[in-house]
């Protein structure tokens, strides 16, 4: 299967009164058809401005969206609507994520509605599939959000987004807010819908253990910077790059007999205001020399296996 | 688990809240004991009734509308329930301490966070001066690693992991008996996380403090606690150590909670989650509160008081079918 | 997929869980029950009387309030509470429809100047604050003296004072709204920048605009009246309780309850909206936070 998506050179500044803030900076990867790529980082480190800047939500400020073999960087309006249709996005917070004068069936509909392709029984058919397709009960249809558990609003989300048969959607942290009994339930849903809908996921998140379940590849990020990008489990058995190295030696598993070394970290993120360059986490690094603060190259350091930082292959003892 | 020379000892803790005229059942029943120098997580999901029972430790429940119905709270031997508003202001800060989620509700925005420790540490000991108050302070916030050229700044000028790290510090300055940490770092990226679990960790040890540790999240348990008690709609449905609960779960919900979590170290395909949502507190099922959800329930499960059972020496279970469970397996 | 009851359908929709709030608050009672008994006397003034209200009948002036006139006459003889209660469909229209204009007026403003931000928010908010530089009674005045003194006058100068506070109360509640999720998902799904402002955000910024409402028409009927005292406002005969005011302030002395009742009136009803108003903001309130 090919790529479905491809990212080059990426970039998204801010304006901001202090100055202009890199919330995406130089990003570039590919989604192959029906994979999902994992996105993950720490607050601030821009993931999910990178999702929405690709589902054109926001403008990008330098570089290539490649879309099923299409250059969509800039496009007219015309062209954005029929880009809509193959992008979606389910958001993190599902109670800020629905409209809350709205009912159910109505959030369902709408885009359903501005399609212009459903009508009368057509469009309460298609309603009640889409309902079925992620399960909710049919006898929610008329209930507010504010009736729902967090789980169900989720779901709401996701039929929303799946209304206009996209291929392509971007998962912004979308269990993150919920409890872990519903979150796996959530979980396999978009599983079972990617096989059942050919989905391509770009899924964003700041949990690791989540990250490794769902994704095929998985690209670290650290303020703005794509650090490291290579299949999931390979990430996880294989962390190259120090940051990727800090990250996963920090999170809590719940394996209480596992040796576990954690490698400190010092300092505080620094501002994405105007940064220097070359590579972000070299203030907090512990490997970090002269050369870390030149631009730094995102290389193929073992195959399909890409990292940026300069000192690598020094680092883990390769070649 | 041992009785009398426990130092904090919660029996039957009940407590309710009315809500537009419907009664909340937030605590049901809860026991527990905790001995000086360990640390007893609360873990259980949204509305379980967590910070309700620390809450009611602390004797803060929301007023009107939250009341502690029944039980006792031991602590040192005394029964802090009885106690009159004036003597418990005088325990709050001094024998029990308080972290927030949010470090932000306890921060005053506009005050140098040296103060704020140093105005702690003056108001639980007041023959310090002034001098003597700050150096402390600046001592407190050496420990939680903010170092001496920092603590004269402003709270907005901290990130969120240092904001934490000085409430923690601000909640140990007077050397409190007992520390209830309310989900301290959920709102902290994973490597501050780290980095506030572990400090946690080395000053319980410093301080032989008490601790109780409520969070959603099973790692953060593995983590730092020493005892474990799982809530349920207002009841610990499960209580051991660390290595009972983690390596041998009994109650069906603590088994549902690990087979939904997806694990670093294994390769399943499918996450296994507990179908169906937490009971209403307002309108709890009749006999196990956990029995609409249960795979294992049977008609004994749906009526009457369920009672803990134990599934090992020191490690209760409130099913009613462990061993029938057992055989399903 | 569950098989427990927590998620029961509630029937009730938003509005009528307010509804239930609101009605449950014995302050709000008292409110709506001022407010109502207002609206009837106004509605059946002339059943509940039967004097008229202008015409003048020298004989029976200043006469003490008594069971035949209910707070006294005037000093032309006419019957002070008939008065009031024709009087009160005066102060009731101009406090309804200055309050309405306002609210319509900025809404549009707050909302325009709200979603798409930038130069436009910039012009409409200064002119806006050249309005609220000045105190709104000074402001009224200065209107109705330009206009002319006359009831759509009164209506005009009580509108326009209003519209500043509509306008950047509506603009806070966008700004607020605007960064929900669920408008990007709105756009994300292809609607329209006329249909995410309709359909989505107007909606949501609405509630606290109708507790404003509810208070800020006390507020101008007190303006009104205030205007009406100062002669700017509705002119005599037509009896409106703040130029009744003016009327008795001259016989004070000798006939106090000329002034007492249409002070008692005013009262009454600014305290009817206000408590009125207030319940409604506490009732809307926990919806709010959500």
């Amino acid at each position: 299967m090919g790529a479905l998506l491809e990212v080059q050179h990426l970039k998204k500044y801010f304006n901001s009164p202090k100055g202009k803030v890199h919330a995406v900076d130089d990003v570039s990867f590919v989604i192959e058809q029906g994979k999902t790529m994992g996105v993950v980082g720490e607050s601030g480190c821009g993931k999910s401005t990178l999702g929405r800047t690709i589902i054109h939500l926001q403008d990008s400020t330098d570089g290539k969206i490649i879309f099923d073999g299409k250059d969509v960087t800039n496009l007219d309006k015309k062209a954005l609507n029929t880009l809509r249709d193959d992008m979606q996005i389910i958001f993190q917070d599902p109670y800020s994520s629905l409209n809350p004068r709205m009912t159910i069936r109505q959030t369902i509909q709408e885009p359903l509605k501005l399609s212009g392709k459903f009508e009368g029984d057509k469009l309460e058919e298609e309603t009640e599939r889409l309902m079925k397709l992620v399960g909710i009960e049919e006898r929610l249809a008329l209930s507010y959000p504010r009736e729902l558990d967090g789980g169900r609003r989720q779901r709401v989300g996701i039929a929303r987004a799946l209304a206009l048969h996209p291929k392509f959607i971007v998962c912004d942290e979308p269990v993150s807010a919920l409890d872990v009994s519903i979150q796996a339930q959530v979980l396999n849903l978009l599983m079972d819908l990617q096989e059942s809908e050919g989905l391509t996921y770009m899924f964003i998140t700041h949990d690791m253990s989540v990250v490794k379940h769902i994704s095929d590849n998985i690209c670290v990020m650290y303020l703005g910077q794509l650090v490291e990008t290579c299949e999931s489990d390979e990430l996880f058995e294989n962390t190259l790059h120090p940051y990727s190295k800090t990250l996963l030696s920090a999170i809590p598993t719940i394996d209480i007999h596992a040796k576990k070394k954690r490698i400190p970290l010092k300092g505080e993120i620094v501002s994405p205001i105007d940064p220097k360059p070359g590579c972000r986490f070299a203030a907090r690094c512990p490997y970090a020399i002269e050369g870390c603060h030149a631009p730094q190259q995102l290389e193929e350091v073992l195959p399909g296996h890409f990292v940026s930082c300069c000192r690598v292959r020094e680092i883990n003892h390769l070649e | 688990m041992k009785d009398k020379n426990e130092f904090l000892q919660v029996k039957d803790l009940v407590v309710e809240y009315t809500s537009e005229g419907k009664i909340v059942h937030a605590v049901n029943k809860v026991s527990f004991s905790l001995e000086r120098g360990r640390t007893i997580g609360l873990v259980g999901e949204t509305g379980a009734g967590k910070t309700s029972i620390a809450k009611a430790i602390l004797r803060i429940l929301p007023e009107p509308g939250g009341k502690i119905v029944g039980g006792e709270v031991f602590l040192d031997g005394e029964d802090i329930l009885k106690i009159k508003e004036k003597g418990m202001r005088k325990l709050r800060g001094r024998k029990i301490s308080m972290i927030f989620q949010d470090p932000m509700t306890a921060l005053n925005p506009v005050k140098r966070v040296v103060d704020q420790i140093a105005e702690v540490v003056r108001t639980h000991n007041s023959k310090m001066s002034a001098v003597e108050a700050t150096a402390e302070a600046i001592k407190m916030l050496e420990k939680v690693g903010i170092a001496e050229n920092r603590v004269r700044e402003y709270p907005h000028q901290f990130s969120g992991g240092m904001k934490q790290r000085v409430v923690i510090a601000m909640a140990l300055a007077c050397n409190p008996d007992l520390l209830l940490a309310d989900e301290p770092t959920t709102a902290l990226d994973v490597t501050i996380q780290a980095q506030v679990l572990e400090m946690i960790n080395e000053l319980k040890k410093d301080f032989n403090t008490a601790m109780i540790m409520i969070t959603h999240d099973l790692g953060v348990v593995a983590e730092v606690c020493d005892d474990v008690a799982v809530v349920y709609a207002g009841e610990v449905i499960e209580y051991g150590t660390k290595e009972d609960v983690f390596d041998h779960p009994a109650h069906p919900y603590t088994k549902g909670l690990f087979g939904a979590i997806p694990d670093l170290n294994s390769h399943v395909k499918r996450l296994s989650p507990i179908e169906g949502l937490p009971p209403d507190p307002s309108d709890l099922p009749e006999g196990c509160n956990f029995s609409p959800r249960c795979p294992y329930a049977t008609d004994e499960c749906r009526r009457g008081e369920i009672n803990a059972v134990e599934a090992a020496p020191g490690h209760t279970c409130r099913c009613c079918n462990i061993k029938a469970q057992e055989v399903q397996k | 997929m569950s098989r427990n009851g927590s998620a029961k359908v509630k029937k009730n929709s938003a509005g009528a869980a307010v509804f239930l709030r609101v009605v449950k608050n014995p302050m709000a009672i008292v409110g709506i029950v001022l407010v109502l008994l207002l609206c009837l006397g106004a509605i059946l003034a002339p059943l509940l009387s039967n004097y008229s209200p202008s015409k003048v009948d020298m004989p029976s002036a200043f006469m003490s309030p008594s069971l035949k006139h209910l707070a006294g006459t005037d000093d032309l003889g006419r019957d002070i509470f008939t008065r009031l209660l024709y009087g009160s469909k005066y102060s009731i229209m101009l406090g309804v429809a200055s309050v309405l204009a306002a609210l319509i007026i900025g809404v549009i403003l707050g909302s325009v100047s709200g979603y798409f931000g930038g130069q436009v928010d910039n012009i409409i908010m200064r002119i806006l604050d050249v309005i609220q530089s000045m105190p709104s009674m000074l402001f009224a005045i200065i209107i109705s003296a330009v206009l002319g003194a006359g009831f759509i006058q009164t209506i005009i100068a009580l509108g326009v004072a209003t519209v500043p506070g509509m306008a950047r109360m509506m603009r806070a509640n966008i700004l607020s709204v605007r960064e929900m999720e669920y408008i990007e998902a709105a756009r994300s799904i292809k609607c329209s920048n006329v249909r995410i402002i309709m359909k989505h955000v107007i909606p949501n910024a609405m509630s606290p605009m109708i507790v404003t409402t509810a208070s800020h028409i006390s507020a101008n009927i007190l303006m009104a009246t205030g205007l009406s005292y100062i002669g700017l406002g509705v002119q005599p005969p037509t009896p409106e309780w703040g130029a009744m005011l003016t009327a008795g302030r001259n016989y004070i002395t000798t006939a106090p309850y000329m002034v007492l009742f249409p002070g008692l009136f005013i009262c009454l009803f600014t305290l009817g909206f206000n408590l009125f108003g207030d319940a409604l903001r506490d009732a809307l309130d926990p919806t709010l936070k959500h």
